[in-house]
């Protein structure tokens, strides 16, 4: 029997083709995570390292009341964002897949806000919330409702943030949410409607079990995209007014490259994987009583 | 057998691309990186200076490498830390006691003790204190420049109110003659709306001016005490707050948001600010006269400061004799001459500059140039140390709650500020 050469088997040109691919992921990314785990353990000032054990750890965990803070405003906008997120995109997706005239026009208009940079629509939002001349404030006194000082007032900023999280629905999670939306097939909704189903029956239980794995997916993508607001807080707030919008990823932030305490900034970071891991997890272990997938029967 | 050649030769040939991309131009001069930001006009300004530099001195090509200033500091920190960074680079002051710590800068004294046409007795003391980091030279400065107040001269005539340059001539140009100027050119209609405000707030460094003025300090000589629950300090800062919420000539951060208030919009009659914003506004404004005066002298004596960039020859230059002449142009009296007394960017740090004819009668607003060379020649040096951008995050988080109108009372303010501020001060840095 001869010896087949290297070039001859197949998992070689597999490999091949991965390598740039694995190099990347190697050398920007698995390589990175382990460097920011060694300098969680360090005090690192980006010229000289010390290695100090689990001290970064402790001094978050007991001794820095704004990392504490920055976990509050970070968990507070998850807990109303993504919740309010999903279903905005979930019910424009809906309103996008009738079948009405000018359908393409909508979908393409609903579409484009999310084309917009961060830092425009940041900008956009900042004239927005502005009390004196702001879009809001002059369509809640169309109502009679006195406005606020929205992103001045400590009360308020972290709500602005939350409605303006909804600028997004109509993006990348509202498609998702319309292609799963087109593979339900209509066969369900005439049975349903032979059986007598109200439209909210048919929603309650076709609708949401046919999209639970969308929905699924969108939930753990929402979360951890809750989790790593940056840009809008930088522009709009600067974290601002008294650490009402101090999200936790600008907190790394400043440590990292204002502070230069690259120790302390990896642990954080460390300490936001590790969160969003357990979060994940549940998910995925919740998962198990909600989520339909095909010819899967739940007791 | 052809695809293992074809392998090869890819790999050579990506091989020889990296190599020759990496490579300097082989032409016989020493080249050298000078980093730098800034608007359009002032990159304009500095590429002119460069040019100028390599004419003039044909066995160097220096290359002008811009950053935006949105990402300035994370590149300029990325580079030094990585070994990549330029041989020259210009620095913020509010960065350069931060990044001197962490030992990235060559020190100068070797090159100005050795070159004699270069004399630190030609600058002014406060510009060359700025550059020193215990005691050792460790940058020159540029943009050189001090806290000035600007006025809208249509407003003040209109509330027949006398021109503040020549108050301050007679040294009658005080925080409580401000005080009653802002609340003479303010107005509201009738419905309550602001139409124009006195004086726009105080913000840092500015604040730290006023204080000053009323005898106080913002941190010890050491940099290592808060003494903002000074009474005198406390008293600036009530000062402050109630030109906002008692007197309301002063733009509360609703009414100054988007700049609605903004100098160049001739809805402001005072405005503390830099002389640097003059060139924007030679060219935005052209529908009311303006021009500059000093800050306000206050109970305890004036309030006058400084603030420039420093330019530093980054440590690990390979270059370092020649980065020292580029250094020694940027500062010299061809490029302030361009920088500052034509283009009236900042302040010359040269003493001669600044008192010369030319930078003190210019032909273009602002008129009272002396206001600038009287600032740079008398203002202290603002309290900025390596740990300046935390002790500022505590500070203005703290003091915002009084500038919002969240605390009106000023010594509550005060007390808790110094408390956040002195525990940072307390820890171990680092950490």
């Amino acid at each position: 029997m001869t010896k087949r050469r290297l070039v001859d088997k197949p998992s070689y040109w597999g490999f091949l083709f991965v390598l740039p691919w694995l190099l990347g992921f190697l050398v920007f990314t698995a390589g990175p995570m382990l460097t920011s785990l060694y300098l969680s353990f360090t005090k690192y000032d980006l010229n000289t390292i010390q290695f100090v054990g689990t001290k970064n750890y402790h001094r978050l965990f007991y001794e820095e009341p704004l990392f504490w803070k920055s976990l509050q405003v970070t968990i507070t906008y998850a807990i109303f964002s993504v919740p309010l997120g999903i279903s905005a995109s979930l019910g424009l997706a809906i309103l996008l897949n009738q079948k009405v005239r000018g359908q393409r026009v909508f979908r393409t208009l609903f579409y484009l806000p999310s084309l917009v940079p961060a830092v425009a629509s940041s900008l956009l939002w900042i004239w927005i919330f502005n009390p004196d001349y702001g879009l809001l404030n002059y369509a809640l006194s169309l109502f009679g409702i006195g406005g606020a000082e929205w992103l001045m007032d400590e009360k308020y900023t972290l709500g602005a943030f939350i409605v303006m999280s909804l600028w997004g629905a109509g993006g990348g999670r509202m498609i998702i949410f319309l292609a799963g939306l087109q593979g339900i097939s209509d066969t369900y909704y005439e049975a349903a409607r032979l059986d007598g189903a109200s439209h909210w029956q048919q929603f309650r239980f076709i609708t949401i079990p046919q999209l639970s794995p969308v929905i699924f997916f969108n939930l753990i993508l929402g979360i951890i995209g809750a989790f790593q607001v940056f840009t809008t807080a930088y522009i709009m707030t600067g974290g601002g007014p008294n650490n009402a919008t101090l999200f936790y990823a600008l907190s790394i932030f400043r440590n990292a490259f204002e502070y230069f305490k690259l120790g302390k900034a990896s642990a954080m970071a460390w300490v936001l994987f590790v969160i969003l891991l357990i979060i994940t997890a549940v998910q995925f272990w919740g998962s198990k009583r909600w989520v339909y997938y095909e010819g899967e029967a739940k007791s | 057998m052809l695809r293992g050649a074809v392998i090869r030769w890819g790999l050579a040939l990506m091989g020889l691309a990296i190599l020759v991309g990496c490579k300097s131009p082989d032409d016989g001069k020493v080249h050298l990186r000078y980093m730098a930001w800034g608007n359009v006009e002032q990159l304009a300004l500095e590429q002119q200076l460069v040019d100028s530099f390599n004419r003039q001195n044909p066995d160097l090509h220096v290359e002008l490498f811009k950053v935006p200033q949105s990402a300035y500091k994370n590149k300029m920190i990325l580079m030094f830390a990585s070994r990549t960074s330029p041989d020259v680079v210009r620095v913020d002051h509010y960065d350069f006691p931060q990044l001197a710590e962490r030992n990235y800068f060559h020190e100068l004294d070797e090159f100005i003790q050795g070159d004699l046409e270069f004399k630190l007795s030609d600058f002014f003391p406060a510009a060359v204190e700025e550059c020193k980091v215990n005691g050792k030279m460790q940058g020159l400065n540029v943009l050189f420049g001090g806290g000035i107040m600007f006025y809208n001269k249509k407003l003040l005539n209109e509330a027949g109110l006398d021109d503040p340059f020549e108050l301050y001539k007679k040294g009658e140009w005080t925080y409580a003659k401000m005080r009653e100027y802002a609340i003479k050119t303010t107005k509201y209609d009738k419905s309550g709306r602001a139409q124009q405000f006195g004086v726009n707030m105080a913000t840092m460094p500015f604040y730290f001016a006023t204080i000053q003025a009323f005898g106080g300090r913002f941190l010890n000589e050491t940099l290592d005490k808060c003494l903002l629950d000074s009474p005198e300090a406390i008293e600036a800062m009530q000062f402050l707050s109630d030109l906002r919420w008692k007197d309301k000539c002063c733009p509360t951060p609703a009414q100054g948001a988007n700049s609605a208030f903004a100098f160049e919009t001739g809805k402001l009659a005072l405005e503390f600010n830099y002389v640097g914003a003059s060139a924007r506004y030679r060219q935005m404004i052209t529908k009311f006269e303006w021009d500059i005066c000093p800050l306000p002298d206050g109970p305890k004596g004036n309030s006058l400061f400084v603030k420039g960039n420093q330019l530093i020859m980054y440590k690990e230059t390979q270059h370092p004799k020649e980065a020292w002449r580029l250094m020694k142009f940027l500062t010299g009296p061809e490029a302030e001459q361009v920088l500052y007394v034509r283009e009236r960017r900042q302040s010359p740090s040269r003493i001669a500059l600044a008192f010369s004819d030319a930078y003190l009668h210019p032909k273009t607003p602002p008129f009272n140039m002396e206001s600038v060379s009287m600032t740079v020649k008398e203002g202290t040096k603002l309290p900025i140390g390596p740990r300046w951008p935390e002790v500022m995050q505590v500070a203005g988080s703290e003091l915002d709650n009084l500038f919002a109108g969240r605390e009106k009372n000023a010594a509550e303010s005060m007390k808790s500020t110094t408390a956040a501020v002195n525990k940072l001060l307390g820890e171990e840095p680092g950490f």
